[in-house]
């Protein structure tokens, strides 16, 4: 049994009544209600009011239609959802289509029984869809020039990108309340925005991913960013990934150099970055907070910009105590504020200062100075 | 028609865009604002209340 959509209508004799908001029905689908009783297969009509070929005799009721066994969309076929009015959309079983589009309507995609969505297209949401479904979602297409436009409707589910030679732009900003992967393909923020909880790359395929925007990652946890499969993974563009958990979460950027990319400490919660990684900048936007550094692996980047406060300090550290992490940089000169600084080793070229910081241990290669160093010297002199 | 706008906030820039439907009226420049408040209003909320990870095979896709 191949279920499909559900939708509410009525059938008198061949002709099917599509209630309250519908899916548009192609010729040959075919209708059952949700009981299983045949209505029979659509061969003709358009929205609302169809044919159907057998017929029947049905009142009122909810229906199925291209489920149990009829032709349900193929990944040849482009589903398209243009009721004005609104209704729910069932998902249930192994799902396909070409392009989904929903333009017009207030249309609720909710979770049937165990369902899976495959895309082979373009995805395209009218603002005001509300996506419950727990449906992974996974874009398939093997051909270049597909869209994801969901307008502002957050996505429950997972989505993975897993289409051998295809390539996605977002034209919307994208929400992802669950994990999103890349596993073939090429895909672009397309300067939008985009939030997930967790996010990974973890295959070895071939694969890259522009990040010209701002993404979130809000989960906590060891496999927040996971970005660890290698090789065949590319990852461009200037954006910043913030990831923003109150939790201890993970950055593991060591498939692919990130040097272009921008981590930002963006929660409370303690950041471990993982395996050796290439980045343009470390930055924060909270403070207090900790960045811990992988414990005998060098961490490059082209920009150091962590910044603490007056009594909120910025904790950088090595994973393993007493076991340096190394940070290198190039050229140029490094000046952090309000810092404490343990287990780091300084090196690469740049001249790394640290002001206003606190010399905790194990430290190699970083000047420190300021308010909070000279204190200490005095109290030092002083005892 | 499609409507580009971005807010820069403590979490970093959000970049959205607003798409109307082609035989649909436009929305009045108020209401387009408050439709980007709403989105950027949806998006804070996401960061500061996450929705909890779910439990997936990370390998299968």
């Amino acid at each position: 049994m191949v279920p499909g959509f559900s939708f509410t209508g009525s059938c008198s004799g061949t002709t099917l009544q599509v209630l309250g908001g519908g899916p548009v029905l192609p010729v040959g689908f075919t209708v059952r209600t949700t009981a299983g009783s045949l209505i029979g297969t659509v061969t003709g009509g358009t929205y609302p009011t169809y044919t159907v070929t057998p017929g029947g005799t049905f009142g009122t009721q909810l229906m199925d239609a291209g489920g149990q066994g009829a032709a349900v969309p193929t990944l040849a076929d482009s589903v398209f959802f243009q009721s004005t009015a609104s209704f729910t959309v069932t998902t249930t079983g192994a799902l396909n289509c070409l392009d989904l589009t929903v333009s017009a309507g207030v249309h609720t995609f909710a979770t049937g029984t165990s369902p899976t969505l495959s895309i082979y297209g373009s995805m395209t949401l009218v603002s005001g869809t509300v996506w419950t479904t727990t449906a992974s979602k996974t874009f398939r297409a093997t051909s270049t020039g597909k869209t994801i436009t969901t307008n502002g409707t957050q996505l429950n589910g997972s989505v993975t990108f897993s289409g051998v030679g295809g390539a996605w732009t977002l034209g919307s900003a994208l929400t992802v309340n669950a994990l999103t992967s890349w596993a073939n393909g090429t895909f672009s923020d397309g300067g939008y925005s985009l939030t997930t909880v967790t996010a990974n790359s973890v295959v070895t395929t071939t694969r890259s991913v522009d990040i010209t925007s701002t993404w979130l990652v809000t989960g906590g946890g060891s496999l927040c960013w996971n970005f660890s499969g290698t090789p065949g993974l590319s990852v461009t563009g200037n954006g910043t990934v913030s990831l923003t958990s109150a939790s201890p979460k993970t950055f593991n950027g060591s498939g692919a150099s990130h040097a272009t990319i921008t981590l930002n400490q963006g929660g409370s919660g303690e950041l471990t970055i993982s395996g050796a990684t290439t980045l343009f900048n470390i930055t924060n936007t909270v403070q207090p907070a900790t960045v811990i550094f992988p414990a005998s692996t060098t961490t490059t980047v082209s920009n150091f910009n962590l910044t603490g406060t007056v009594g909120s300090l910025i904790t950088i550290t090595s994973s393993s105590a007493g076991l340096a992490a190394t940070l290198s940089k190039a050229s140029g000169t490094v000046t952090v504020n309000y810092l404490s600084i343990k287990d780091s080793t300084a090196t690469g070229g740049a001249s790394w200062n640290a002001v206003n910081s606190t010399n905790v241990s194990g430290n190699t290669g970083w000047n420190f100075g300021g308010v909070i160093a000279a204190v200490s010297t005095f109290l030092l002199m002083f005892i | 028609m499609k409507i580009e706008f971005e807010f820069e906030t403590q979490y970093g820039k959000f970049a959205d865009a607003l798409w109307f439907p082609e035989d649909q009226p436009i929305p009045s420049d108020t209401e387009i604002e408050a439709m980007k408040q709403q989105r950027l209003t949806d998006w804070l909320a996401i960061i500061e209340a996450p929705p909890a990870p779910e439990v997936v095979d990370v390998t299968e896709v």
